[in-house]
């Protein structure tokens, strides 16, 4: 009898579940603040591991509230009493088949439906996707307590002997929005794990080889400066309020471009070191500073704060490997922008950095031999 | 204690209580000792989580003396009068501005002493998983109830190799020994996380090697206890034992002590080799190129990876290590609170030696992230859905049990009730991490700090509530008292939960473990469940002092227990409480299995030893 009440409750829980899931993928917009739930999906594949995870959570779910249920049921159900002799019996067999037959399926199950979205993740063609022209490709040192991205300055290969005219942007990742993503990671000193919450990208950087990864974020924020934030009633850790900045999404980059949405926008595409994103509020350091902006398509620099009416959403990185005392501190941003934006930056950024980082020569390629360890580098 | 067997010489205090070759003198000093460490390594943790909640504040009552060395102590209030003189001495406005500055800073330093600071913090997390595991469950499982009740259950007078037994408890206390004087060493005990991932555990200081120090004399422990453990179970059973007629407790120490033997000397291979690197200059585990803060490290040709492959290949099975032999206890417990067979006797044996044995081959799940190939990512996948299956089996097993019982609600039933419920909770969410994608997301978030207290405390430690509590009376021929038992398991049980499930809730959200909040601002919501968990966490170790206080008031004030108070068919409650120190005085013959409950005519119970007087009653 309780079995077969359990089943419907079963039953019903993943109609009711699987209706759920079937709501467009990631959280309605507004939603930035941390609730019950994943934080908000912003890349290609985010959405397929929140549907994997969505249907884990309902068989779980259901699995979780047959088990508990009996439980509680036979203790109350089977509470001593007396007069009532317990059942004399060592098992069943047909039991024990059907409650191995049945989680077994489910298991097996749930292995086999995870399997193409891992192959998706894990194994593009990897070679394909860096030579496609909309790939930025970004080579990534962690290093204890840093994240370096480094781009191509000439937006040709990055030269093994001509490393001046790269850019070494610390703690500071941009990428074209439309453009997939692809890192090569490396670790200079322990292990170190690059993830982006929002991207649902998560990879360890191991010293003494070299791994890949990829991400196309499919979504950005656009962030209105104009409207006052709203309290979310939350606290961070110093008792400070935490906001809520009014935003918008974006999903498609011709957005961006000339009839799009967004083209008359005045959106403010500094670098990330002139933010700070605090409390849940994107703000200039310094009101003092000049800001580059983005106007119907065309980049020009010097603006005040005040002349931005938005601003691209920044989204962090975090270090997620114990990597030592400060690993708590190894955060960094990216920032997904428009095309033109991102290519303004590049472009600026390689002109003027004139003193190239050399950390960069250092760890072009992991030296095979002690032998090769080349000089440290100077210090500047 | 007296001495049954004539012939005998009496044993002094010292060969008693210390020098003991009794098995169940060493298994209470193994319960004794975990105990201590239980409160050690719940301090570092009830501090570690204070700095969650209260960043940058002293920790109360213990910081200052503890987080502050006596240099900075003295240092305080003379840096603050200084600063006051000097502000009093400035002449001009700038003078006096950077004084009040200087006074400012100095306040500041002098209210955070006793904060646990940001290298503190990262040791935090290291001692207390590795003494939690170590020093504590391993310990409290296998050293204490596996000594304790592995000679009693089979039936005989003591352990195959009584001095090899007392010798596993002196290597482990000199491990216990290394373990606390990492604590003094130059940088403080280790702090490269519980798991020692090279490379950050290669370039440590000191408290690193006396960390493995004291975990390679732990495996030394293990291995001598897991030999004695297997011979005597297989050899010197009571005629009429077959191993079919074992209790399930003894079953799983059984297999644990199997599995020990397999993967502990893994361990100890890894812990050398990494010794080796630190000490001697070999490179297993350290590539070339290797930069610490600009400085080249001379070191070439090893794998970091290596050190995760051969660390889990041992830790895998250990953390079945910490939860089989729970299972067993809490199976008999059940058992006998239900007053009813074990569902599926032979199904619930199969299903340990299942877990054991896949658990040599699903290691690399704690890898998914490390960057090897994604084709082995899968493999390992799917043989992690595979141990979910036995675990599964188990739970209905256990509820099988538990259905058309007649349930009486003491406390180890209470808390055996406990253990599978959490555990069932522990088991679904190993399956999120199971699937690769979603591990993406989860791994190294506060998902997976959930995931293993639901099985590590919730579980076992449970287990370990209920364990003491029903076999403290054959200790210490005393009961243990029921109200202060079942108070402090509804407060264990309560707190339990409200510290470790909303952990799932900021793991979800992205919440990295072994991290201060510090910048994230996308963490920093979440810094109210951080208060709340710490709240809680509070009041959970603070509960466990009922615990600890009925351990020791029962010891001498309880009541003084009869040979089977809780009508229990196994040998050890055929003979007086408490036991007498060889046991039996003359070896019992058993008929039976160990789960005759609820039999036909007037007995509601068999004892193993006794003929049963016709067929059990039809189904
Ligand atoms: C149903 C069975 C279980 C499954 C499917 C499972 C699965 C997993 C997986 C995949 C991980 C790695 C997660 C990650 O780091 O990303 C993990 C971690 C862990 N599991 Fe389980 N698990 C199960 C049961 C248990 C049991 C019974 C115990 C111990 C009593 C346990 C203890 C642990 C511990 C201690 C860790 C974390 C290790 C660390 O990174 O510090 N698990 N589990
Ligand atoms: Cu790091
Ligand atoms: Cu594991």
């Amino acid at each position: 009898m309780l079995g077969l009440w359990g089943s419907i409750a079963t039953l019903l829980l993943v109609m009711a579940g699987s209706a759920w899931a079937q709501q467009p993928p990631g959280p309605a917009p507004g939603s930035q603040e941390a609730g019950w739930w994943l934080p908000y999906a912003a890349s290609d594949y985010s959405d397929r591991i929140d549907d994997l995870y969505k249907g884990i959570f309902i068989i779980t779910g259901a699995m979780f509230f047959l088990t508990e249920g009996l439980l509680v049921a036979f203790c109350i159900l089977y509470r001593r009493r007396p007069g009532v002799k317990p059942h004399y019996t060592h098992g069943s067999n047909a039991a024990e088949l059907t409650w191995t037959l049945i989680p077994a399926l489910m298991l097996l199950g749930i292995a086999v439906w995870q399997i193409p979205t891992w192959n998706y993740i894990k194994k593009p063609d990897w070679d394909a996707m860096a030579a496609a022209k909309d790939t930025t490709v970004v080579d990534t040192l962690g290093q204890q307590f840093k994240w370096n991205f480094r781009y191509p300055g000439t937006k040709e290969k990055f030269k093994a002997d001509n490393a001046e005219y790269d850019i070494n942007n610390l703690s500071n990742l941009r990428v074209p929005f439309g453009n997939t993503c692809l890192l090569n990671l490396r670790s200079a000193d322990v292990i170190h794990s690059l993830f982006i919450p929002h991207m649902r990208v998560k990879q360890d950087t191991v010293p003494g080889l070299r791994q890949r990864l990829w991400f196309k974020p499919n979504r950005i924020q656009l962030v209105n400066l104009k409207k006052p934030p709203t309290d979310t009633g939350k606290k961070t850790p110093k008792g400070e309020p935490y906001l809520q900045q009014d935003f918008e999404w974006v999903y498609e980059p011709k957005d961006f471009e000339k009839g799009g949405r967004h083209f008359d926008k005045k959106i403010a595409v500094s670098s990330v070191s002139k933010y700070s994103l605090k409390n849940g509020v994107l703000a200039p350091l310094n009101p003092a500073m000049k800001h580059r902006m983005l106007h119907q398509g065309v980049v020009s620099d010097g603006k005040t704060w005040d002349e931005c009416d938005w601003a691209i959403g920044i989204f962090e990185i975090a270090c997620a490997e114990l990597c030592g005392l400060g690993h708590y501190t190894m955060r960094a941003f990216l920032t997904v922008e428009p095309q033109a934006a991102f290519d303004y930056w590049l472009k600026d950024e390689a002109v003027n950095s004139s003193e190239p980082d050399k950390v960069w020569n250092y760890w072009r390629d992991v030296p095979k031999k002690v032998a090769e360890v080349p000089e440290p580098p100077k210090k500047s | 204690m007296s001495d049954e067997h004539g012939g005998h010489e009496k044993a002094g205090i010292f060969r008693t209580y210390v020098w003991s070759t009794n098995h169940k003198m060493i298994g209470k000093q193994f319960l004794v000792t975990s105990f201590v460490f239980l409160f050690i390594a719940g301090f570092l943790v009830l501090s570690l989580r204070w700095q969650l909640a209260n960043p940058g504040k002293p920790v109360p009552v213990l910081g200052r003396l503890i987080f502050a060395t006596a240099e900075q102590r003295e240092k305080a209030p003379k840096d603050i009068a200084d600063a006051e003189k000097e502000l009093a001495a400035a002449k001009d406005d700038a003078a006096k501005k950077k004084a009040q500055e200087n006074l400012d800073n100095a306040n500041k330093r002098a209210a955070g002493l006793g904060a646990v600071n940001d290298q503190q913090f990262i040791m935090l997390t290291s001692m207390h998983g590795s003494l939690m595991i170590f020093f504590v469950i391993i310990p409290i499982l296998v050293g204490a109830f596996g000594n304790f009740l592995i000679p009693l259950h089979v039936g005989t007078h003591d352990m195959a190799f009584p001095i090899l037994n007392a010798a596993s408890y002196w290597v482990f206390w000199l491990a216990c020994v290394f373990a606390i004087a990492g604590f003094a060493v130059e940088g403080g005990a280790a702090s490269a996380g519980w798991t020692m991932y090279s490379t950050l555990s290669e370039l440590g200081g000191p408290g690193q090697t006396m960390w493995l120090i004291s975990l390679t004399l732990v495996g030394f422990s293990s291995i001598m206890g897991a030999v004695n453990y297997l011979t005597t179970i297989l050899k010197m059973r009571a005629p009429g034992l077959s191993m079919w007629r074992l209790p399930l407790t003894t079953w799983a120490q059984f297999i644990t002590a199997v599995l020990q033997l397999l993967a502990t000397p893994v361990l100890a291979g890894a812990l050398i080799m990494l010794s080796c690197d630190r000490l001697l200059g070999t490179h297993f585990f350290t590539p070339g190129g290797l930069m610490a803060t600009y400085v080249p490290q001379p070191h070439s040709g090893g794998n970091v990876l290596l050190w995760q492959h051969v660390f889990w290949f041992y830790s895998h099975p250990a953390v079945y290590i910490l939860v089989l032999p729970a299972m067993g206890m809490a199976s008999d417990l059940l058992a006998v609170g239900a007053r009813k067979a074990i569902f599926g006797y032979k199904a619930m044996v199969y299903s340990i030696t299942a877990i054991a044995g896949l658990g040599f081959i699903v290691w690399a799940h704690h890898m998914f992230m490390s960057g090897m190939k994604p084709g082995l990512g899968t493999a390992f996948m799917i043989s992690t859905m595979l141990i979910a299956l036995p675990s599964a089996i188990k739970v209905f097993n256990w509820l099988g049990t538990l259905w058309r019982g007649s349930i009486r609600f003491d406390t180890p039933t209470l808390n055996a009730l406990s253990f599978v419920s959490m555990f069932i909770i522990g088991g679904l969410s190993g399956i999120f991490m199971a699937a690769t994608p979603v591990d993406i997301f989860i791994h190294d978030t506060y998902y997976i700090v959930a995931h293993f207290h639901y099985v590590v405390f919730g579980g076992s430690l449970f287990a370990v509530f209920g364990a003491v509590f029903f076999w403290f009376p054959k200790m210490f021929g005393r009961m243990m008292n029921p109200m202060l038992g079942k108070l402090h398991w509804f407060l264990s049980f309560v707190f339990f939960n409200l510290t470790f499930f909303p952990m799932h809730i900021i793991g979800a959200g992205g919440h990295m473990r072994r991290v201060q909040i510090g910048d994230y601002d996308w963490l920093a919501p979440f810094h109210s469940w951080n208060v709340f968990i710490t709240h809680s966490a509070i009041v959970l170790g603070f509960s466990q002092i009922l615990f600890v206080f009925n351990f020791f008031w029962s010891m001498y004030k309880g009541k003084p227990a009869e040979a089977n108070p809780w009508q229990s068919n196994t040998l050890e409650w055929s003979i007086p409480s408490p036991a007498p120190e060889h046991n039996y005085h003359v070896i019992p013959e058993v008929y039976n299995g160990p789960y005759e409950y609820g039999v036909a005519g007037d007995k509601e119970y068999l004892p193993q030893t006794e003929k049963s007087a016709g067929p059990p009653a039809a189904h």
